[in-house]
């Protein structure tokens, strides 16, 4: 387009407007038409800045007369009826923000007198009137004000009349809005129990805290998974280097090997499940914000995934030793696997106790490692009760543990059976933990506050 | 609808035992509830009995109908596992379905992209918007919320704020905000804990102005109550 074009173009739309500001306002002369019309949008749209009819203000000051008080009110007149029109074609004359208009103008149309009668020139560049950031902040404060009043008692009214409030969205916000409600009532239609449900909320949250408790052993490092292995492993060493070192190769018809391996294993994952269970009694304390679980519940899962993943690192070691000619194979693979799990549970319940004590003492929980090495020595991970004088055997046979391990070697070796592991002793001990894990939890619960 | 049968409690605030409630009998009937006390430190505590997550020393806490968790509560939404994993964890919780929980938090909050990575890794605003959009998922009888409602100019605050509306017609709601206009907005009346009772107040306003809300010490950096100075260790 040459700049003649444009030239025209722009003559063209300024001939336009004037014909449409003329229709819109026949009474006025063409020049306050025009500028009427622009005032419209001033009181149409949502800005509640004073800054755009200041800056019509003095435009109109610049292009028409303005030497008289008398030809400067015909110009203020023509904003003043642009706006109304504009607050009219809105909707609603009698808003805040309809108010919020007029008022500024007329503060605006003070002010900027004030200095034009004082010599001043409103036309100037850079020009703002004196006393602006005072009148027109004290008017937007009130507006503010009254908008947020507005807004009280609309919400008031919705909640008195049982509704929603309605919030307005910008458009571009509508479609999604529309998407997200629809897919709320999908997810409402879609629900499996009622809140008063009792069973399958109760089956759920277990379901809900063992994948959360899973997802918190993926989260650890891979180092952390890799020590499930590595731990026994070095444990099996040590043990094994021990007795070889004493030159035994059989211990009452176990391979030493074998022996230690069941014994370094079977104590990692009993050590797991008791001092993950009573860690997570307060280290999930988080998780206690949800109202269906307690603190026996997330102390438990931690205890049961640690105890799920040696489902795993028992068969890894025993088919990858037996591989490399290191392990002998399990005699009796129903009654080891059985065994091992109520090894697993005799640690869950003295890790829920555990959790119990240190709920009331926490200082306990610093005792860990003490406790730790002190229960290793009476677990049966480094020998059997049989191994010892008669005399000496009850310093480790108090100890469940000792009974568990040993029926798991029983289990595994066909030439070994234990004339010291007590069946009916172990679940007597289960059973007795179980019930004081449980009276303690309920008689501290209310001390264990959600984090 | 909450009901408090004989209620004694106590809690550690700051050292030392304090004696929250003694034999208290109290009836909460469903509203709008903006929870006050000119010790904001106790809300917290409050807030525990009241939404049955920790249950009193002595006595019954009866609650009406399904109650939401205390939303916006920072602490609930961390650690090291994936926004994913919080969501299927709370669809198990409340029954609904984890793939389309998933879809519409990941609708609404701003950073979608990040649902599938550590949570502690997320910018704090994130963590917060997937709180609050979270909360939404499940429709409880009793909505709790223990922190500001979103305030910021965002399309989350928009949508979220429409959305919890709509969640909330005919249902009861418990506000513990240090912000009053929050109060004012979504609430009518006044849940005062005071001298070791609630007192339900009707003119929000004047409560508001006789219990200024203000911020607990623990959420302005300091530290919380001594239970949990007593367990430092937080990795959920």
């Amino acid at each position: 387009m040459s700049p003649n074009d444009d030239r025209i173009a722009r003559w063209r739309a300024r001939r336009e407007a004037e014909k449409t500001s003329r229709e819109a306002h026949p009474d006025l002369p063409t020049d306050l038409a025009v500028i009427a019309s622009r005032a419209e949008a001033l009181g149409r749209g949502g800005e509640e800045d004073a800054g755009p009819i200041l800056v019509l203000i003095t435009e109109s000051l610049r292009l028409l007369p303005r030497e008289s008080v008398g030809d400067r009110r015909k110009i203020y007149d023509a904003i003043a009826r642009g706006i109304e029109k504009g607050v009219e074609e809105a909707g609603d004359p009698q808003s805040d923000y309809a108010e919020l208009r007029r008022r500024q103008l007329r503060t605006l149309i003070r002010v900027v007198e004030v200095d034009a009668r004082a010599g001043m020139d409103p036309v100037a560049d850079g020009y703002r009137p004196s006393g602006y950031d005072e009148a027109l902040g004290a008017l937007a404060e009130s507006y503010a004000k009254r908008k947020a009043r507005s807004e009280t008692l609309a919400r008031r009214s919705a909640m008195d009349g049982g509704e929603a409030y309605e919030l307005t969205v910008p458009v571009e916000d509508e479609g999604d809005l529309l998407y997200l409600r629809d897919r709320l009532a999908v997810i409402d239609g879609a629900r499996r129990f009622a809140a008063h449900d009792a069973l399958l909320p109760g089956l759920s949250a277990w379901r809900a805290l063992l994948r959360l408790q899973f997802a918190f052993l993926r989260s650890e490092s891979r180092i952390a998974l890799l020590w499930s292995f590595i731990g026994p492993a070095m444990l099996i060493a040590i043990l094994s280097a021990g007795y070889f070192f004493l030159g035994a190769r059989n211990i009452l018809n176990m391979d030493v090997p074998t022996f230690a391996m069941i014994g370094g294993t079977t104590w990692y994952m009993l050590r797991n499940a008791m001092f993950r269970t009573s860690a997570a009694f307060h280290s999930k304390r988080a998780l206690l914000n949800f109202r269906q679980l307690t603190p026996v519940m997330t102390g438990l899962s931690a205890g049961l995934i640690y105890m799920f993943s040696y489902i795993f690192v028992f068969p890894v070691l025993i088919i990858g030793g037996y591989l490399l000619h290191f392990f002998t194979l399990p005699h009796d693979v129903i009654g080891v696997a059985f065994w091992v799990a109520i090894t697993g549970i005799t640690g869950l319940a003295i890790g829920a106790n555990f959790g119990v004590i240190s709920t009331i003492w926490p200082f306990f929980r610093n005792l860990g490692p003490v406790i730790q090495r002190s229960m290793m020595a009476v677990s049966g991970t480094f020998l059997v009760s049989e191994q010892l004088p008669v005399e000496h055997r009850d310093l480790i046979l108090w100890s469940p543990l000792t009974h568990a391990v040993q029926l798991v070697r029983q289990s595994y070796f066909e030439g070994y059976v234990s004339d010291d592991a007590n069946p009916e002793y172990l679940f007597t001990c289960i059973g007795v933990l179980c019930v004081t894990a449980a009276i303690g939890q309920r008689l501290v619960r209310h001390r264990t506050f959600p984090a | 609808m909450i009901d408090f049968f004989g209620v004694s409690d106590e809690a550690d605030v700051f050292g030392q035992t304090v004696q929250l409630l003694d034999q208290q009998d109290f009836h909460l009937p469903p509203g709008r509830y903006a929870l006050l006390s000119p010790v904001p430190e106790y809300k917290r505590l409050v807030i525990d009995l009241l939404a049955g997550i920790r249950p009193p020393k002595h006595g019954q806490i009866a609650i009406t109908g399904s109650i939401s968790w205390p939303l916006g509560r920072p602490s609930v939404m961390r650690g090291q596992v994936s926004g994913l994993d919080l969501i299927t964890m709370v669809a198990d919780l409340y029954g609904v379905d984890a793939d389309q929980a998933g879809d519409f938090v990941s609708l609404l909050v701003s950073r979608p992209d990040l649902m599938d990575t550590p949570v502690d890794s997320w910018p704090p605003y994130v963590r917060s918007e997937f709180n609050f959009a979270l909360g939404l998922v499940p429709d409880f009888d009793i909505y709790i919320i223990d922190a500001p409602v979103p305030f910021e100019q965002t399309r989350f605050t928009r949508m979220w704020k429409v959305l919890f509306e709509d969640r909330l017609v005919g249902k009861t709601l418990i506000l513990s905000s240090y912000r009053p206009k929050n109060l004012l907005d979504y609430c009518d009346k006044g849940l005062v804990y005071t001298d070791g009772r609630f007192i339900i107040e009707t003119d929000l306003e004047e409560c508001i102005e006789r219990y200024p809300a203000r911020q607990a010490r623990e959420e302005l950096g300091f530290a919380n109550n001594a239970d949990s100075s007593k367990y430092s260790e937080l990795d959920f």
